[in-house]
């Protein structure tokens, strides 16, 4: 006691400095518990405690202290001089990969600065937090959990706003340990690789602050309650959605991959082929850095043929070679995927560009020299290209990228033209499905291609006359947003009215969804974030990408389901809900073109193509919905028919499901497609020809394909045709299987459950038009195969 | 059901000569207008029923369905004709449906070709 009362006496009146500058009176006491609680006696901690009393003045600071006192432990016992390090000062790791000391005014500093929150409450929350982390008694705590515990303190406080700003966006590391260590089991179609990893870690981060801090509650919750889908909601915050480009410009004036040239070296215009196909491989794998969705060139072929003056077929070839190959090889976009691209390809000059004066090597533009001189370099082209994809890779593989984009019309079916590459397109789609067919009909835009899954592009909205001529056509989708017509059904429980409002009403939360992408659009492009869309492409400082030319492109899915829950009929089984259908379908075109009148901006309906919203939607209302719910497949194998397509099991022929698929197509003005699924092994060149002729002259269809499926044996890499569970060649069981999910081919070992279904119901046709079953054990097989969740790489 | 149904739009620059070209088919070929042919406006919903509307020049009796047709050459408008045409394929005007079959669309057909397809 003696001593006690020594150190008592020299227990100073001094004034010392907290470590959030505060002053707070000397104590000497709680030197000698905390020396105690580090493990010294009473005796040492005494000691030591009687020395600082000594030193310590105004404004010493509590570190200043707490290093003596280590110090003098240190000389009588090291361990007990780091148990009192340790103790005495809680150590953070910080999010900047650094060990501090907790300090509770950096909590009130940056709630304030985050959340906006006011002085007294942002104190409150920080002692509230220190007081937790006192209770809990922890060896060290992460910047993390400081930020989890003062979430909790703000709701405990409610300040639910404050937390929605405040909390951290990331991924469980459970979920981190798995992606790292064995990959994705929601999206196979990602190969396991760092990228991929880096890829999906990224997206669950951009895709919760998409729904937490940009979208705002109501167009969240519409998402989430599956009123509306938010096509690639990863993306919303960062990127544009699709783009079509112009070769021209490249061609012109060379290329600079960041969009810049301060990160990357900058090309010239192309002198020689090589050099030219190149420069149009890179420029979609530069694009796609700056775009969620499809890359693609319109008039490919015929802007490039001033390139292949005077070559011979064998160059040629190669050169289409090279492009595919590149196409289909570039391991590098978005997190270490192929680039998704498409080419649209030409049998002869287009109209429009006959008379227009053709970029040259070196970018010149020769005197009285057109696209219209260079019909026998298009044709060489298209043959080529051709030629390529009919062979398919080293070993046998179809090219999957880039799409190969047919422009068909009628009249050249009319007028005999074009048969020989018209049955050599036959021959591709007969052996891999690969072309996809667009049918300029009468009334479509004269000027439009279609790209990235299937979204039609109205070039003529896009561009200007200047820009055809200077090479500078482009267009695209700003952003998609499907409307869940089907909940809209259950909804209205059988009273138009209420249907077409209830309709209205979700189409302006689509439009909201679109403005607002418009305005992130527009803010990124001035921040520099998208450098390859934001270069300039005139003197008077165009923009490589135009937000208000783009395309506001509305979706629809379950048109079909719409029409079952609504009418107890659907599409294929009566002409008044075939009609109805078309009725509200023509209710959501003119609704677009409100938006159009009133916005100014390209708001547009499409098709949507719903790899993912289209099971996403039904899980969402199956659990919702009970009695009234209306799909494909039960259960967790539920999904909603896409846009107005015929449902895919409907036991009906192919000609009657073309004919009312066909009749919705003029009512989209984004783009549509249907599809038709083959169902024989090896069709004829000659029978896929005379059916193109038909769709084409006898149907109102705009875009669509033939699909085969396809097996790939993953022991020799023999591609046999349908899907099988033996390798016809090697006898492997260890096959890959391959076929259309929406617009593009992917391996079916990607599908959610919902188009794994789907791809066990689709009716097959063999050219007859009569419907094919798959074999039972295939329909087993295709139960074993796909991934868990709605996910799917590419959202479109 | 009529074998030849035509459709037209109010503003169509190409459906007067269709007009014109499918009449004369089908008096040459002896069908019998309202009956066995039938001209269908696709954005006539606002005309009124009962009433002659010039329409590029041609003036045409306007009903509101097949059944109602008295007077020739007849039109006949409702809201519901440009959602029937889409289900024959017929997206652009003019639009020919011969026998439930498209002849032709957003184009004027020869008339020999016409006859060949009603023959």
């Amino acid at each position: 006691m003696a001593m006690r009362w020594a150190i008592l006496e020299n227990n100073k009146k001094v004034k010392v400095k907290k470590n959030n500058n505060a002053l707070q009176e000397f104590n000497v006491d709680k030197i000698i518990a905390s020396c105690m609680n580090a493990g010294a006696s009473f005796v040492l901690a005494s000691k030591i405690a009687s020395k600082i009393a000594e030193t310590v003045d105004d404004g010493t600071t509590t570190s200043e202290i707490r290093k003596i006192v280590y110090t003098r432990l240190k000389k009588e016992n090291p361990k007990i001089a780091e148990n009192y390090m340790y103790r005495s000062g809680l150590k953070v790791r910080t999010s900047k990969t650094t060990l501090d000391v907790f300090d509770r005014g950096r909590i009130v500093k940056s709630l304030i600065k985050e959340t906006g929150l006011d002085k007294i409450h942002a104190e409150t929350i920080a002692k509230a937090v220190e007081k937790e982390i006192g209770h809990l008694k922890l060896n060290y705590v992460t910047a993390p959990l400081i930020r989890e515990l003062v979430n909790v303190k703000l709701l405990e406080h409610g300040l639910e706003k404050a937390r929605a700003k405040y909390t951290r966006l990331g991924m469980p590391v459970y979920d981190v340990r798995n992606l790292v260590e064995h990959g994705s089991k929601e999206n196979a179609n990602l190969q396991y690789n760092p990228e991929t990893v880096h890829k999906l870690m990224a997206d669950q981060i951009s895709k919760e602050y998409a729904l937490i801090n940009v979208l705002p509650i109501e167009l969240a919750d519409a998402h989430m309650a599956g009123e509306i889908h938010i096509h690639d909601l990863d993306y919303f915050p960062t990127r544009p959605f699709c783009f079509s480009h112009d070769v021209r410009f490249f061609l012109k004036n060379g290329f600079k991959a960041d969009g810049v040239g301060n990160h990357t070296a900058i090309a010239g215009p192309a002198k020689r082929p090589e050099v030219a196909f190149l420069h149009a491989a890179k420029i979609l794998a530069a694009a796609q850095t700056n775009c969620a969705g499809g890359q693609g060139f319109s008039y490919f072929n015929t802007f490039m043929a001033p390139y292949i003056e005077g070559l011979d077929y064998d160059r040629v070839k190669q050169l289409a070679q090279m492009f595919i190959y590149e196409m289909s090889q570039m391991y590098v976009a978005r997190g270490g995927q192929t680039v998704f691209s498409s080419i649209d390809c030409d049998m002869s000059a287009p109209k429009k560009f006959k008379d227009i004066p053709a970029i040259t090597p070196s970018g010149k533009v020769r005197e009285r020299v057109t696209y219209s001189d260079f019909e026998d370099e298009i044709k060489l082209l298209f043959n080529a290209l051709l030629d390529v994809y009919s062979g398919g890779d080293y070993v046998g593989k179809p090219f999957i990228f880039p799409k190969f984009e047919v422009q068909v019309y009628p009249e050249d079916f009319k007028k005999g033209e074009h048969k020989e590459e018209l049955l050599k397109v036959s021959a591709l789609a007969a052996k891999f499905g690969t072309p996809y067919y667009i049918i300029n009909q009468p009334y479509m835009p004269e000027f439009a291609c279609y790209q990235c899954c299937s979204f039609l592009m109205p070039l003529d909205d896009a561009s200007t006359s200047d820009d055809v001529v200077n090479g500078t056509i482009r267009g695209g989708a700003l952003q998609v947003v499907t409307i869940n017509l089907p909940q809209i059904a259950y909804e209205a429980n059988g009273n138009d009215e209420k249907l077409f409002a209830l309709l209205r009403s979700r189409m302006e939360k689509a439009k909201n969804v679109l403005l607002l992408k418009r305005r992130i659009i527009e803010r990124n492009l001035k921040n520099g974030l998208l450098p390859f869309m934001n270069q300039p492409i005139d003197k008077k400082g165009a923009r490589y990408l135009e937000t208000d030319r783009q395309s506001f492109i509305v979706g629809l899915v379950g048109m079909n389901e719409l029409l079952k829950a609504h009418l107890g009929e659907e599409m294929h089984e009566s002409d008044n809900a075939w009609k109805f259908g078309l009725k509200v379908m023509k209710k959501m075109k003119d609704t677009v073109a409100e938006f159009r009148k009133e916005t100014k901006l390209n708001f547009s309906l499409a098709r949507t193509p719903a790899e993912s919203c289209a099971y996403r939607l039904a899980q969402i209302d199956n659990k919702k919905y009970g009695k009234r719910f209306v799909a494909n497949g039960r259960g967790d194998e539920a999904y909603y028919t896409n846009s107005f397509h015929v449902r895919p099991s409907a036991d009906v022929p192919l000609w009657k499901r073309l004919k009312i698929e066909g009749s919705f197509h003029p009512l989209t003005d984004g783009g549509a497609m249907t599809h038709v699924w083959l169902g024989e092994s090896t069709p004829k060149a000659e029978g896929i020809y005379e059916l193109t002729e038909k769709i084409a002259t006898q149907t109102a269809i705009q875009y669509y394909s033939y699909t085969k499926d396809l097996s790939v044996c993953k022991e020799c890499n023999y591609t046999t045709s349908g899907l099988t569970n033996i390798c016809p060649k090697c006898g492997s069981k260890n096959l890959d299987w391959w076929s259309r999910i929406t617009g593009y081919y992917q391996n079916v070992g990607g599908w959610n459950k919902g188009k794994l279904t789907e791809l066990r119901e689709r009716k097959r046709y063999g050219l007859g038009g009569k419907p094919v079953e798959l074999p039972d054990d295939i329909k087993k097989s295709i139960e074993l195969q796909g991934v868990n969740g709605w996910n799917s790489d590419l959202d479109f | 059901m009529a074998r030849i149904v035509l459709y037209t739009g109010i503003k169509c620059p190409k459906c007067p000569e269709a007009r014109r070209v499918v009449r004369e088919v089908v008096k040459e070929v002896g069908l019998k207008e309202g009956k066995d042919f039938v001209e269908k406006l696709i954005d006539g919903d606002n005309l009124k029923p009962g009433s002659a509307a010039d329409i590029e020049g041609d003036v045409l009796n306007v009903y509101s369905s097949v059944d109602e047709i008295k007077k020739t050459p007849a039109v006949v408008a409702n809201s519901d004709v440009v959602l029937e045409a889409l289900t024959h394929q017929i997206a652009s005007t003019p639009g020919i449906v011969v026998d439930d079959e498209v002849v032709s669309t957003g184009e004027v057909p020869s008339k020999e070709e016409l006859i060949r397809r009603l023959k």
